[in-house]
């Protein structure tokens, strides 16, 4: 009850900020459909090279949303009021998490094979592609939010979210890319799928705990 | 007999070069309203948020025995682009507790702000944001409260009405500690004088 009713609140919030929200999907349709159409003429039909483009520009899609997560909360006070509630804070930041992915992942999820299907790829590949964004995003969700939580307290974002957590999300992303690329060269890509799924179950049960202490430490600055 | 809700004990804090306080110790019981006075800078503030847990102190020891508390700062705590009500039922959830909407139209008609139920906070001047976080600090039923110059932005008869309330309170178990610059001290509520070493 308490996670639908706070996941409702998240989803207000985005849906009220209205165009905000959706800047991060415009810039990955625009940068996607860029790189996508103008490379066609050189990569003559190859799909690894759009499977390639809709990940990159995912991370880089997600480090666009993830820096206004706690920073809104942060600057009306509202963060502050939910750390001192220690038995609601783990709540609070699943649910914010939740509707983040909803709003950003779950869109690159659909739009990324739609995007590849307009592009050419077979269905079989673009339906692959958005399998590992499914379980590539929230990853990627998680681990910029341990980033931006450390953050947000410094009143720093932009270039150093960016710095910080590219690299954290490498393994994420070589493992999805190679998922794909095995998949459309039809070798066997089950350890690297495992290696999403590990990373999917590391984050989303490790992270969500750590932020509450994090965002405690945040408002110390 | 009165329960402790809070004791801070050899306190010492230092942010940068000027030392606020050193050696300071507080016990705040319930029914007790302790009012913290002192000169812009003197760590008023920074009291409070040691208080709260939003800050560390650089030594001494903070012993909160009611959790979670009600801490009104210098943010509202209001999210801007959600309504008044969508506001009261959010501190609500957070403390695991039904939204009653009958009470919380009771608190809005007393703080004025009946009329602003579905407003965006965003909308409303700052004086009715800071009614309305009062509201909040109703809603959530907290036994310890600690308020940071609560009486900013409020009229006259806002003033008069947290006053008020603050007493009625402590008349009630509960406690508070405020920081204020307000003339007038608040009734029965025990000094601590802050003053810049």
């Amino acid at each position: 009850m308490r996670y639908w009713a706070l996941y409702r609140r998240e989803l207000l919030i985005e849906f009220r900020s209205g165009v905000e929200s959706l800047i991060p999907i415009i810039f990955f349709l625009l940068v996607v459909g860029t790189f996508v159409f103008t490379l066609r003429s050189f990569t003559a039909g190859d799909n690894r090279v759009i499977v390639s483009v809709i990940w990159i520009t995912t991370l880089f899609t997600s480090l666009l949303s993830l820096d206004k997560l706690f920073k809104r909360d942060h600057a009306d006070g509202t963060l502050a009021v939910a750390v001192l509630h220690s038995d609601a804070i783990t709540a609070t930041v699943v649910t914010k998490l939740v509707a983040h992915w909803s709003v950003t992942g779950i869109p690159i999820t659909v739009l990324g094979p739609a995007v590849g299907l307009l592009a050419g790829m077979h269905i079989d590949h673009a339906s692959m592609l958005g399998f590992t964004l499914l379980i590539g995003t929230p990853t990627i969700t998680m681990l910029g939010a341990l980033v931006t939580a450390l953050l947000v307290g410094l009143g720093r974002g932009g270039e150093l979210l960016t710095v910080l957590v590219l690299p954290l999300y490498i393994p994420i992303l070589l493992f999805g890319i190679s998922v794909c690329h095995l998949h459309i060269d039809s070798a066997s890509y089950t350890s690297e799928l495992f290696w999403c799924f590990a990373l999917l179950t590391g984050s989303t049960t490790a992270i969500p705990l750590a932020l509450g202490p994090i965002l405690k430490l945040s408002q110390d600055s | 007999m009165s329960s402790t809700h809070l004791t801070i004990s050899d306190l010492r804090c230092q942010p940068g070069s000027q030392e606020l306080f050193d050696g300071l110790s507080i016990s705040v019981s319930g029914g007790e309203t302790i009012e913290l006075r002192g000169p812009n800078g003197c760590g008023k503030s920074t009291l409070l948020r040691i208080m709260a847990g939003l800050q560390q102190p650089d030594s001494g020891d903070v012993t909160r025995y009611v959790e979670p508390l009600g801490y009104l700062g210098h943010k509202f705590g209001l999210a801007s682009i959600l309504t008044v009500q969508e506001n009261l039922r959010w501190t609500s959830t957070l403390n695991g507790a039904k939204f009653d909407t009958a009470r919380a139209q009771d608190l809005l008609e007393t703080f004025e702000l009946r009329t602003a139920t579905n407003k965006l906070i965003q909308e409303l001047s700052t004086g009715q944001k800071r009614r309305c976080s009062f509201v909040c600090l109703l809603i959530g039923e907290y036994k310890l409260w600690l308020m940071d110059e609560p009486f900013s932005s409020l009229d006259n008869q806002g003033e008069e009405l947290v006053r008020e309330l603050i007493q009625e309170h402590c008349g009630k178990g509960g406690s508070a500690v405020i920081a204020s610059h307000s003339t007038s001290p608040l009734a029965h509520a025990a000094l601590v004088e802050l003053g810049i070493n």
